[in-house]
């Protein structure tokens, strides 16, 4: 019978984690550093109870890209806008244009800022598919996505999120030394297939 | 010489594919839409000359899933292959897209590398 069940922070994290090395690995060619820097924070919240996503909380300089992505149990879900958690990518816009060079675009295609922003909103999308794959492979239900929405600094009006869960993960990713990009993730419980 | 559809809201990705084809040495002229109604826009001008189609999943105003039903049911568009090519990789997107598209003709889940959409688009270059 499926339960309704929190997907275990550490599975949370190992499928992200899994998710993130695999995409830069296939996409880019680039090795991290070091390992990922792990955080779990409270979920701090506007005036619009939506989640704070502001690249400078995170250490990132003025001109980062910030790309999130809701996540829904159902269509019926995405409807009543109740999500069950979000992705959002943070990225440091020097650093992003050297791993779309890795990926093997240049010229205008890095030079352009709305294709650094598209680069990040597919990057974020990837990280997505690929985070839910795993969970899913888990046994945990299928989670739906939205489209990535991608703005510069912060998202302005804030990330719907799930009140039932307060708190999120934080992952930083270092190449080259540095933190080019973070990614929060909040989850909600969800079905689980026993 | 057949054309390919390459359907993909992110622009920066139809490039990525499209650098993929060329260096696997496929010379093949190539045509984009950004969501499935321009994709639907551009078969209708090149439905006889178009000989491929590489799809993605999700994309504003209407997404691969919706468009790859509709080319399912349209007689002269019908035998086109259609390759999806999308993050959506669970068992269950999967046999969604099969249900909607049973002769659909292969499903690479992004992130992919050079040679595996080399073999998957191959027999139909």
């Amino acid at each position: 019978m499926p339960q309704l069940k929190l997907v275990l922070p550490n599975v949370q994290e190992q499928a992200m984690i899994a998710a993130v090395k695999g995409i830069v690995a296939t996409t880019c060619q680039e090795r991290f550093s070091q390992e990922p820097v792990l955080k779990r924070n409270h979920i701090k919240w506007n005036e619009k109870y939506r989640m704070i996503a502001r690249a400078k909380d995170k250490g990132f300089a003025e001109g980062a890209i910030v790309s999130c992505i809701g996540l829904f149990l159902s269509e019926r879900h995405v409807t009543q806008n109740q999500p069950c958690g979000a992705i959002i990518l943070y990225a440091d816009e020097y650093y992003m244009r050297k791993l779309m060079n890795s990926a093997g675009l240049s010229g205008e295609d890095v030079l352009n800022q709305g294709a650094v922003a598209d680069f990040c909103s597919e990057f974020c999308n990837m990280i997505t598919g690929q985070f839910i794959n795993r969970v899913v492979n888990e046994g945990y239900q299928e989670i739906l996505m939205t489209s990535p929405s991608t703005q510069m600094d912060e998202i302005q009006d804030g990330v719907r999120f799930n009140s039932d869960y307060a708190e999120y993960i934080e992952l930083d990713f270092f190449i080259w030394g540095k933190n080019v990009f973070s990614i929060d993730l909040t989850l909600s419980a969800i079905f689980k297939n026993e | 010489m057949k054309q390919i559809l390459v359907v993909d809201d992110s622009s920066v990705q139809r490039k990525i594919i499209i650098q993929i084809i060329r260096q696997a040495g496929f010379n093949n002229d190539i045509l984009e839409a950004g969501n499935g109604e321009e994709a639907i826009q551009v078969l209708g001008s090149h439905f006889k000359t178009v000989g491929l189609i590489l799809c993605d999943w999700h994309m504003p105003e209407m997404n691969g899933i919706e468009f790859i039903e509709g080319v399912a049911n349209v007689p002269a568009v019908a035998n086109i292959p259609v390759v999806m090519v999308t993050t959506a990789g669970t068992e269950e997107k999967l046999k969604q897209a099969y249900s909607v598209h049973p002769n659909l003709k292969g499903y690479i889940v992004k992130p992919f590398t050079a040679d595996k959409l080399k073999i998957v688009i191959a027999p139909f270059l």
